[in-house]
């Protein structure tokens, strides 16, 4: 049987792997609030875990998959589903059981979408620097601090690459 | 004979321009993005905050959008942008690879120097320069808009 240290060491792990549910996580982040050693632990795991993810990614990243998925897709049958199968499967059991409701709340969404549009796109550099995150998309071959300084090279949760510089102590 | 002519002529006028386009030097365009982070509790530009939701492992609470420049530069040739306080970032076009990706050198000098490989809309995040004044550093994200 495990101690209560252990099963409170197992949780702060996974919390450190965002593998909680909501209530677990609250639960963990009230108990932080109130042991700083904890919460500087967690954060330790996370900057490990953050580490550990650009290794790997990093590995990953020196492997040529290009045309991999195309190779596949081409070694498998050519099957074409029904029109019918298709339009059930994207429109699952709205379209089916309630078909009123369902226009409805489309031509609904579609004046939302129309009314809104303009006012939630903003100029194309504002996208640029939403960071969408795809870690394949940058790959860094080499770096180098120079004068007093180290570099860290971080993959984020949200997928973002990071060369972090910072003076050395 | 009649038809002749003018076939020559547009032979001629095709290889003299066409070495001209086949040795045009590819150029890469690059968006660069100069954000301060700061640990100090404050507003974040509301452009910035998916931006801060990535960074959300870090310490850092508030983020704002000093500026953004997109630069054009060829082949082997770089193109310097001012960042904040003393900081520059120098971005050289090493090469386009053939598969469309762009091998980028970034250096901030007396700071960092990196290589990076970037495909189209590949990001790259230099940060942790620290300004002089006040306490916070920048995060620079390095974009390839496109390279060709």
């Amino acid at each position: 049987m495990m101690d209560v240290r252990t099963d409170r060491d197992l949780l702060l792990s996974a919390y450190a792997d965002d593998e909680l549910d909501a209530a677990e996580q609250a639960e963990v982040e009230a108990f932080l609030a109130s042991d700083p050693e904890a919460a500087l632990r967690v954060a330790d795991d996370r900057a490990l875990s953050a580490l550990l993810r650009a290794s790997f990614e990093q590995n990953a990243d020196e492997v040529d998959f290009t045309g991999f998925a195309d190779a596949v897709i081409a070694k498998l049958p050519a099957r074409k589903a029904s029109l019918a199968s298709r339009l059930r499967a994207m429109l699952g059991d709205a379209f089916g059981q309630r078909p009123f409701q369902f226009a409805v709340g489309a031509a609904a969404a579609a004046a939302v979408a129309v009314v809104a549009t303009p006012y939630l796109r903003g100029p194309a550099e504002n996208q640029r620097i939403l960071l969408a995150g795809d870690p394949s998309a940058a790959r860094v071959l080499d770096m180098d601090a120079l004068g007093d300084h180290e570099t860290m090279l971080f993959k984020t949760s949200g997928g973002a690459t990071i060369i972090f510089v910072q003076e050395t102590p | 004979m009649k038809l002749l002519r003018p076939m020559g002529l547009a032979a001629l006028l095709a290889v003299a321009i066409a070495p001209a386009a086949a040795w045009a030097a590819p150029k890469a365009t690059v968006a660069v993005d100069v954000v301060l982070a700061s640990k100090e509790p404050g507003d974040t530009d509301p452009r910035l905050v998916k931006f801060k939701m990535q960074f959300a492992d870090f310490a850092y609470k508030s983020f704002k959008l000093l500026g953004s420049r997109l630069i054009t530069v060829e082949e082997k040739e770089s193109a310097r942008v001012d960042l904040a306080g003393d900081h520059k970032l120098d971005v050289t076009f090493s090469k386009l690879e053939t598969n469309g990706r762009a091998k980028l050198k970034l250096s901030v000098p007396g700071v960092l120097q990196t290589n990076v490989s970037l495909a189209r809309d590949g990001s790259v995040v230099v940060g942790g320069p620290a300004l002089k004044e006040g306490n916070g550093v920048l995060f620079v994200p390095v974009t390839l808009v496109e390279a060709k």
